[in-house]
């Protein structure tokens, strides 16, 4: 995402934004901390000291990437660099590896046939509800029982997100659920929360 | 004589019917995870991580470890037949690899690349065992300022190595070391950051920040993308020639003795090893040109490369406690999980984890290489299954994980949490390896800057007087300026050849 300064050089939005909110929650930390003390006698650290010094780190790593951000010329792969595969290969969208491995990168292309793959923007969407799916999952499953939860979580993500058949998605649960309850409950005795109905 | 006794010790170690189970299960699953795009070592370590800590230490960071190297392998099969490398150290081995399987060479490629693992899993195990001890020798004088610099050297080189913006870098190691800081000092008891809320007195639980960053946020990365049609393979075209298998030795042992190498320095790693290695042997080969067309050293180099920088990555994170990347700082957390502190120390105190732990890596090649040559074929044909069918299991698996560590559904909330953090860093190249570092280091370089600064009474010019410490920072100062200044002096250097060349045109 670029924009542009008053002075007609570009500069990345999204770096700007990102580096405000890290100068943000640096200082936050650091002001915050200063409450349990930094210096003590003789030179003692006092428990503040660790987190008032790296709050202070983080702001002005933040005030690194937002002047980096108005530099011409800087290097950031930003949004391209989520459609890329983690180095390189040239994905449909036409998006390339991130910097430091393109640094090394020889100039190889690799003509790969891939399948049909959702606008970039389009993907965010999707990416989340995919978390909202798995968020409301987690609440439910406390109430529903985790397997349970979990289990229309699979269903929904693969009816609703990925339009598949009823049939299929329902498959793919209930092998999920029947792995997850043998591996995890039965061999593992992990004591994941039990809903209303038996074995869910 | 001692060493020779602590290898017979390590393999004695190693080859109990459990600890061989556990490595034969830890580089299956490896294989498995290290195949399926987007879900590199570090994530496979992260997910498994909870279900061992029920496990002996030994056996549990055997089976992790498996993973770890086991999923070099199986990044190479995806790379080869999809061109979409499980990881990035495998990036350098669809060069040629995926032009080989179209070029109906797949069995070939695949064969080529695991002989060349491990060939140089097996030099570079053995590079392992005789540096470890020296550098714990070397270690074990270290004090408190020494090993406070030792840390922030680790912290900063793979700051300044895993993004193109080194301000991003070093912004997620100092977010990392913020939230290392979160929950009841060890040192004074008092409750930091924590704002009331019970559940943050332990802390920010490092596995739920590692599953969220780099699996949830993996998960969402992948998320409508479409994945490239896997090429099929068969055994019988596993099946290498003689002269295919000249071509493999070779590039293998100068890419074993260069990713060991280029491994042990903290931020390098095995995608650095990877691409050096391709370089090397594509300056020394006498057909450059078949490079990125299906040469077969373009694989076999890289691979053993990448397969030696993960045992030579072992080097700092077993006997200085500083790991040399995203994934060893997993595995270091592991270790600190199951009581156990990675240091100079470690040599001495747990002699038979650590020998067996090193052993096991020789053996798990041997594991590897027995399932990869005959195996790879049924291996590829998880990639068949479509992603989307994939992807909510794995997130059922990780959310699973991320309950299992506390066995309350906080740790869920917070792998969520960070899933959500981890999509935008990845999104917008903020790297998650020094954030993940700062979280574990963090804690551990709290006691050492405390230390150091009562011996001094305050006074910070410790860290510059005493030798060590002083080479270490200075070190870690280069590290992090030097692209930057190479940069600087080939913009420099460049933009004032240009001008002479246009000079002598115009004269």
């Amino acid at each position: 995402m670029r924009g542009s300064s008053d002075s007609g050089r570009g500069f990345v939005l999204a770096d700007v934004v990102g580096g405000v909110l890290i100068i943000l929650v640096g200082a936050f930390f650091a002001i915050y901390s200063l409450q349990y003390g930094v210096l003590g006698e003789a030179g003692r650290l006092e428990p503040g000291a660790m987190p008032v010094f790296s709050g202070l780190a983080l702001a002005l790593c933040g005030v690194g990437v937002v002047v980096s951000a108005f530099r011409t010329g800087t290097v950031s792969a930003a949004e391209d660099a989520v459609d890329t595969v983690p180095g390189g290969a040239s994905q449909p969208d036409g998006s390339s590896g991130t910097e430091t491995e393109a640094d090394a990168e020889a100039d190889v292309d690799v003509e790969v046939e891939f399948e049909a793959s959702a606008e970039p923007e389009a993907r965010v969407g999707r990416a989340l509800v995919v978390l909202a799916a798995a968020t409301v999952a987690t609440y439910l499953a406390s109430r529903i029982g985790f397997l349970a939860a979990f289990g229309l979580m699979i269903i929904g993500l693969l009816v609703g997100v990925e339009r598949e058949r009823v049939w299929k998605a329902l498959a793919v649960a209930a092998g999920a659920m029947v792995f997850t309850y043998l591996l995890f409950v039965q061999f593992l005795r992990i004591p994941v929360p039990e809903g209303p109905l038996p074995f869910l | 004589v001692d060493f020779f006794s602590n290898v017979a010790g390590g393999f004695a170690t190693a080859v109990t019917p459990e600890n061989l189970l556990l490595c034969a299960l830890g580089v299956v699953l490896g294989t498995v995870i290290g195949m399926l795009p987007g879900l590199g070592s570090a994530t496979g370590v992260a997910i498994v991580l909870p279900v061992t800590l029920t496990l002996d230490p030994t056996g549990g960071l055997i089976m992790l470890a498996g993973i770890y190297y086991g999923s070099q392998y199986g990044a190479t099969i995806s790379a080869v037949l999809i061109a979409t490398p499980g990881d990035s150290s495998s990036v350098v081995t669809m060069f040629d690899g995926y032009p080989m399987a179209r070029a109906g060479k797949a069995g070939q490629a695949l064969a080529a690349g695991a002989i060349a693992s491990f060939i140089a899993g097996t030099i570079s195990v053995a590079a392992l065992m005789a540096a470890a001890p020296a550098f714990g020798a070397i270690a074990i004088r270290f004090g408190a300022p020494e090993n406070f610099a030792l840390m922030v050297l680790g912290i900063l080189s793979v700051a300044g190595f895993t993004s193109g913006n080194v301000f991003k870098g070093l912004a997620m190691g100092a977010f990392g070391l913020v939230l290392g800081t979160i929950g009841i000092d060890s040192q004074s008891g008092v409750a930091r950051m924590t704002f009331g809320e019970v559940s943050l007195f332990g802390g920010v639980g490092f596995i739920e920040i590692v599953i969220g960053l780099f699996a949830v946020a993996e998960v969402m990365r992948q998320v409508g993308r479409g994945g490239a049609k896997p090429i099929h393979t068969r055994f019988r075209e596993m099946i290498l020639s003689r002269e295919d298998l000249k071509r493999t030795v070779k590039p293998s042992l100068r890419g074993g003795v260069l990713g060991f190498i280029l491994g042990v320095l903290p931020g390098a790693g095995a995608t650095l090893a990877s691409f050096f290695s391709y370089e090397v042997e594509r300056r020394i080969s006498k057909h450059p040109e078949q490079f990125g067309k299906g040469a077969l050293e373009g694989i076999t180099g890289p691979e053993g490369a990448n397969n030696a920088a993960v045992n030579g990555s072992f080097v700092p994170t077993l006997t200085l406690g500083i790991p040399g990347s995203g994934t060893t700082a997993v595995l270091l957390g592991a270790f600190l999980m199951f009581g156990i502190q990675p240091g100079p120390l470690l040599m001495v105190e747990q002699a038979d984890l650590a020998w067996g732990l090193m052993a096991s890596f020789w053996i798990g090649n041997v594991f590897l290489l027995v399932l990869n040559l005959p195996l790879a074929p049924a291996f590829a044909s998880v990639l068949r299954v479509p992603y989307r069918f994939l992807y909510p299991l794995i997130l059922l698996l990780c959310l699973i994980g991320a309950f299992a560590i506390e066995n309350r559904m906080w740790g869920v909330y917070l792998a969520l949490l960070f899933g959500f953090i981890g999509y935008f860093m990845m999104r917008h190249d903020y790297p998650a390896a020094p954030l993940v570092l700062a979280v574990v280091l963090g804690p551990l370089m709290e006691r050492q800057l405390s230390r150091s600064m009562s011996i001094s009474y305050g006074d910070p010019m410790i860290f510059l007087r005493r030798p060590i410490s002083a080479t270490l920072l200075g070190l870690a100062l280069v590290l992090l300026l030097g692209p930057a200044i190479s940069r600087l002096v080939k913009k420099r250097f460049g933009a004032s050849t240009e001008s002479a060349v246009d000079t002598e045109e115009k004269v």
